[in-house]
């Protein structure tokens, strides 16, 4: 076994002190640089599980459960892809984004990255709160880097619900090791029988991840602090950060507590999951500001991941098989969707000096291909033909209808609805009627670029989902899906 | 009441106050004192946890019949052996660093946020 799991966290992490020791004029440099090492040892590593299948990497040659092991699996190896292309891609936009004088970002950026990537190969309950907590104040220092003057409070709001996040997931991590005496997640999988503590230590546990996902009612510090933070830093927190904690949540459910009869959980989880995707949508319908509705869009559409809870759950596995590619789809194509749009938004922000969504009039013409952008990332978060967003829609709509749960089938496909009522308007707003209002602009081509990357590669993921599919389902649990590889 | 319930009760009861307090004050360093008093209560749970008490370590088996009689004589009669699991020390004192780091950041923030807007509180501010 090579060690390319450790270079995947430690290659950001040395970058990120790198970035502090060098001078301010070469920082960026040094963070691209990091950054382009860690991407590909990212892109090595999926290589190599692709051919020889999952892998544990005891860190130090300690083995668990005396040491601390990082695992491989398709499903971490999702987020690592993931985290991987978006964080290249908005690293480059970043270059652009951030004045050559402010180096402020670029270590955070690294840390943070660092703190995903770890988190995503982490196999170890206090492990995870660690990289958590890494993941959550990069997060917040992050989101102060604005100049915003609402940025401060949202920041502050921000930390203080991730702080409790944290401690509550903190004290269900005491519960499972005071029951069980193991805090290796291959160890706990492995449990025939788990007790009242346990039930309580999940109950806690998914509070925690949930506040940190910013799931319904737990959203209330998201709007603010992912539309005031810098366009890159917007990117960041949507695309990847409230990814990373459901990803935990759905580790810890699927391939974790399987013991505990979850069930009835489940359909709690899918109706905040439900609630997310209506409250969501029409709060983004309401708003003025475009980084506010991609917020808000932002809330509706990590509903969708909690509300296929109940298709994973407890089905058949033919059906569970179905949402969980369904979710793990969900997952990446909107983080690159999310992505994508809140870099246009930044275009459009830095273009018009506003974000106003009323008066973006005449923004096609103004600003095409930052416009073709937000078309085309509505088209995957609508659910359209042949995006990222389509496949995942079809697959939790299929698994739906198989398991025999209409309501949560029927849920989506409005909250698809809704998001093409809150997308088409704003694009109804941007398209010239008649005479253009607008003078063809010199539209900011080298910012639009990774946008648009971003936005291709939403709709690209739709177009190999056989392969992807394939790569998911590496080291899945054989009896969780019925034997499906 | 053992010992350790008495401290279960506890570690509960101050996470439970140290939630209330974080829900229902306004001012800034209140809620991050709060914060602490939470990860204390985690704290002193994982501590309780990491108590083992009468468990004769493993590694010392009984050699003869005679001294193993003792030993149970021993553990009926006397205070047991106290034993201790160092994991949750390990995690309590990393625990302790990511709080601090945590505590630190909010307080810098909660610096910041009076130094802009005059005041040590969070605005009831909706977007």
């Amino acid at each position: 076994m090579s060690n390319l799991p450790a270079w995947v966290i430690w290659l950001p992490l040395a970058g990120a002190a790198a970035c502090w020791l060098v001078p301010a004029l070469l920082t960026r440099f040094t963070a691209m640089a990091a950054a382009a090492l860690t991407l590909s040892a990212t892109l090595s590593l999926a290589l190599q599980v692709w051919h020889r299948g999952p892998a544990a990497y005891p860190i130090a040659g300690y083995s668990a459960p005396l040491g601390i092991e990082l695992m491989v699996d398709g499903l971490a190896l999702w987020m690592l892809l993931l985290s991987g292309v978006t964080n290249a891609l908005i690293g480059i936009y970043a270059v652009l984004w951030f004045p050559a004088g402010r180096p402020g970002f670029w270590p955070l950026w690294l840390l943070l990255w660092g703190g995903l990537n770890a988190l995503a190969l982490s196999a170890d309950l206090f492990n995870l709160y660690v990289t958590l907590e890494i993941v959550s104040l990069c997060a917040v220092a992050l989101v102060t880097l604005s100049e915003e003057r609402i940025a401060l409070t949202a920041a502050t709001r921000y930390l203080l619900a991730a702080m409790l996040g944290s401690l509550t997931y903190l004290l269900g991590v005491a519960l499972v090791y005071g029951e069980h005496g193991v805090l290796a997640l291959t160890a706990l999988s492995r449990l025939e029988q788990m007790g009242p503590a346990s039930s309580v230590a999940l109950v806690l546990l998914t509070i925690g991840l949930l506040l940190k996902t910013a799931v319904f009612p737990f959203h209330f510090w998201l709007p603010l602090a992912h539309a005031s933070a810098p366009a890159p830093v917007s990117a960041l927190l949507s695309a990847l950060v409230v990814k990373a904690s459901f990803y935990l949540l759905i580790r810890l459910w699927l391939f974790v507590f399987g013991a505990l009869p979850l069930m009835a959980a489940a359909q709690v989880l899918g109706a905040l999951g439900a609630a997310a995707v209506l409250y969501g949508s029409v709060q983004a319908l309401r708003q003025e500001r475009l980084k506010l509705l991609v917020a808000y869009s932002t809330v509706a559409q990590l509903g969708y991941l909690v509300l296929a809870m109940p298709l994973v759950i407890g089905t058949a596995p033919d059906v569970r098989a179905l949402a969980y590619q369904g979710v793990a789809y969900h997952m990446m194509s909107h983080g690159l969707v999310k992505a994508a749009l809140f870099l246009a938004a930044g275009v459009v922000a830095r273009s018009y000096g506003h974000d106003r969504v009323a008066e973006l009039k005449g923004m096609a013409t103004r600003l095409p291909v930052t416009t073709f952008v937000i078309a085309l990332a509505a088209a995957s978060l609508i659910g359209l033909p042949p995006s990222g967003g389509f496949v995942a829609k079809w697959w939790l709509v299929s698994a739906a209808l198989q398991g025999g749960q209409l309501g949560w089938g029927l849920t989506l496909l409005l909250g698809g609805l809704l998001s093409a009522l809150y997308m088409f308007r704003l694009l109804a707003i941007g398209m010239p009627r008649g005479r253009p209002h607008e003078e063809p602009g010199n539209e900011p081509l080298a910012l639009a670029l990774p946008a648009f990357t971003l936005a291709l590669a939403a709709v690209a993921i739709g177009l190999r989902s056989v392969e992807l599919i394939e790569l998911l389902h590496v080291g899945a649990p054989f009896d969780l899906f019925g034997g499906r590889r | 009441m053992t010992a350790q319930a008495i401290y279960l009760t506890a570690a509960l009861l101050l996470f439970s106050l140290g939630l209330t307090a974080l829900l229902l004050t306004h001012h800034l360093i209140r809620k991050v004192l709060a914060l602490n008093v939470m990860a204390s209560a985690v704290f002193l749970l994982l501590v309780v946890i990491g108590y083992r008490p009468a468990q004769q370590p493993p590694t010392e088996p009984p050699l003869e019949p005679a001294r193993s009689s003792a030993v149970t004589v021993d553990s009926a009669s006397l205070p047991p052996k106290d034993g201790t699991d160092p994991v949750p020390h390990a995690l309590v004192l990393t625990g302790i660093v990511v709080s601090f780091s945590a505590s630190a950041l909010a307080v810098a923030l909660s610096r910041r946020v009076h130094a802009v807007t005059g005041e040590a509180r969070l605005p009831e501010e909706q977007a």
